[in-house]
């Protein structure tokens, strides 16, 4: 995987092809406003060096940060109401934040958890 | 073809266990390297997730199953690979892992999710954890005929 903002133009571009898989599997939509969250909060992460995938999740968008040699992972869950979810899965255990907001992310409990993953290698 | 041998009833700590794919979206992301989390999250209320014991025949023989599973499904789906996950990974954070051979599927077992079996809305998030976790132990193997 590609360091840094290299990743940014693969995961737009990934985000674009939601609508074939949404056709594809008979997938519930996503609405625009999750769309837009998604798309500015990959410009926000983008200096991260852990590249994304991008996928449609009942109705609402994923973000899956995956760890490349380790079982762990950051799961930022966008929907269209505005709403988001994080959950990291690090060293064995489980956190969760939930957020009304989605525009508060990416906070501080995201970037600890991404330093964490990166760290994992 | 013929039969592999029946599966012990105990499954053991070694063994492979393979959660069924047929969505374009998670074949085409697990070939990228990443398992979708949902490809463990059964959003219907129920608490087990049904997945094949492997290891005890030919994957000919698994693939078979498996295919004719997903073309009784709605929509006359494709199989397209499994995410096996490791039976010890499988029974962490509180799930345990029973064989429950089926008429059709003598090799069919459950991960049971300490969650409750009749709901969705209120252990959706507690569901999608396990998920997440499984995924990351897991990795993909395709379809033989893909």
């Amino acid at each position: 995987m590609e360091a840094g903002h290299a990743w940014l133009a693969d995961a737009i571009a990934e985000l674009g092809r939601i609508d074939h898989y949404i056709r594809a599997d008979g997938l519930p939509d996503v609405g625009r406003r999750a769309r837009a969250e998604t798309r500015r909060l990959l410009e926000d992460l983008s200096p991260q060096p852990i590249a994304p995938v991008v996928y449609p999740s009942e109705g609402n968008l994923v973000i899956h940060f995956k760890a490349p040699s380790a079982p762990a992972s950051l799961v930022i869950e966008v929907s269209d109401d505005g709403r988001a979810v994080c959950h990291a899965h690090l060293n064995g255990k489980s956190r969760r934040a939930s957020y009304d907001a989605s525009t508060d992310l990416p906070d501080a409990f995201v970037l600890e958890q991404m330093h964490e993953l990166t760290n994992l290698g | 073809m013929t039969p592999s041998a029946p599966a012990p009833d105990e499954v053991g700590r070694d063994e492979d266990l393979g959660r069924s794919v047929a969505k374009t979206l998670w074949a085409d992301k697990a070939q990228r390297g990443v398992i979708s989390r949902d490809v463990f999250v059964d959003t219907r209320p129920t608490n087990v997730l049904s997945v094949d014991r492997v290891d005890h025949a030919t994957r000919d023989e698994m693939a078979q199953i498996a295919g004719e599973r997903e073309a009784r499904r709605e929509g006359n789906r494709r199989f397209r690979g499994w995410a096996l996950v490791g039976s010890v990974s499988a029974g962490r954070s509180g799930r345990t892992v029973t064989p429950t051979p089926q008429p059709d599927n003598p090799y069919h077992a459950d991960i049971r999710l300490p969650v409750p079996a009749d709901a969705w809305e209120e252990v959706k998030q507690e569901k999608r954890a396990h998920g997440q976790e499984l995924a990351d132990f897991a990795r993909w193997e395709s379809a033989p005929q893909e």
